[in-house]
């Protein structure tokens, strides 16, 4: 039996971290309470991170993989964040702040 | 004369009178009317009760509205005037009204329903398979060596035979 206790977790989303942490813990956060054994990691010298299911590296199963899609999506829409996905690696296009209120703004230069 | 509208009016050059009479026939009351424009509505006032009110030497004018207006029942219908509406069309008619009112709120939830087909939502992973324990199979060779044995048996009948 395996365990699925990681959908309990109670998820805090840091703000204080980056926007791009942000926006990953809320895209593994919302595939996590659908039952999907998301985690995430860093992409190194990319301004992105990967999806990589529980335990494991590599690409994710076409049907997570649908439901990772989906998810940076709606999360992406939600925020108004303009992001790219390619297979299960996610990247922001423009460099944004994380405000107190949990809100993306981007960043001018 | 019966059946005098209340906003009637009595015309006469010399008088007349308003009898009230029972049932039986019986004048019970005779009232003058003096000449010239009477309204009608005093002299039906007076009330006296169970009586007729009959008019003499009078004409009777009513107003435009007593005319055109049915009398109850004018017409010999069918109809079965001791109609009561049984309990059972009260019913059918609630059951009706609930009816409209479940298919109302069925469509308020299928617009609902529709529009949240609309909407793009990540899809649910399927729980864990239970992997169900194995159930020990009985062990099937046992019987088998014992068929051998008698078929030897009966092999051996007719050797020693």
């Amino acid at each position: 039996m395996s365990s699925r206790r990681y959908i309990k977790r109670v998820w805090r989303v840091p703000k204080d971290r980056g926007a791009l942490d942000y926006f990953a813990t809320l895209v593994v956060k919302a595939l996590v309470k659908h039952g999907w054994p998301a985690r995430w990691e860093l992409a190194e010298f990319t301004d992105g991170f990967v999806i990589y299911e529980q335990g494991a590296t590599g690409p994710l199963p076409s049907d997570m993989q649908r439901a990772a899609e989906i998810a940076v999506r709606i999360v992406a829409r939600t925020y108004r964040v303009d992001v790219t996905q390619f297979d299960n690696w996610v990247g922001l296009n423009r460099s944004y702040t994380v405000t107190a209120s949990g809100h993306f703004k981007e960043v001018k230069t | 004369m019966t059946g005098i509208n209340r906003k009637a009016v009595f015309l006469s050059v010399d008088g007349g009178r308003i009898d009230f009479v029972s049932d039986e026939g019986e004048l019970m009351a005779s009232v003058a009317i003096p000449p010239g424009r009477v309204d009608a509505a005093p002299y039906l006032d007076l009330n006296i009760c169970g009586c007729t009110p009959q008019v003499l030497g009078v004409a009777v004018v009513n107003p435009p509205s007593a005319y055109g207006r049915q009398a109850p029942y004018p017409v010999e219908s069918g109809a079965n005037p001791d109609f009561q509406p049984t309990p059972v069309s009260a019913l059918e008619g609630e059951t009706r009204l609930m009816l409209r009112k479940l298919q109302m709120q069925s469509k308020r939830l299928d617009a609902r329903m529709a529009a949240m087909q609309s909407v793009e939502h990540i899809p649910t992973r399927e729980a864990d398979p239970v992997i169900e324990p194995v159930e020990a199979v009985e062990p099937a060779p046992a019987p088998v060596p014992e068929k051998p044995k008698a078929v030897k048996a009966k092999a051996e009948a007719p050797v020693v035979e």
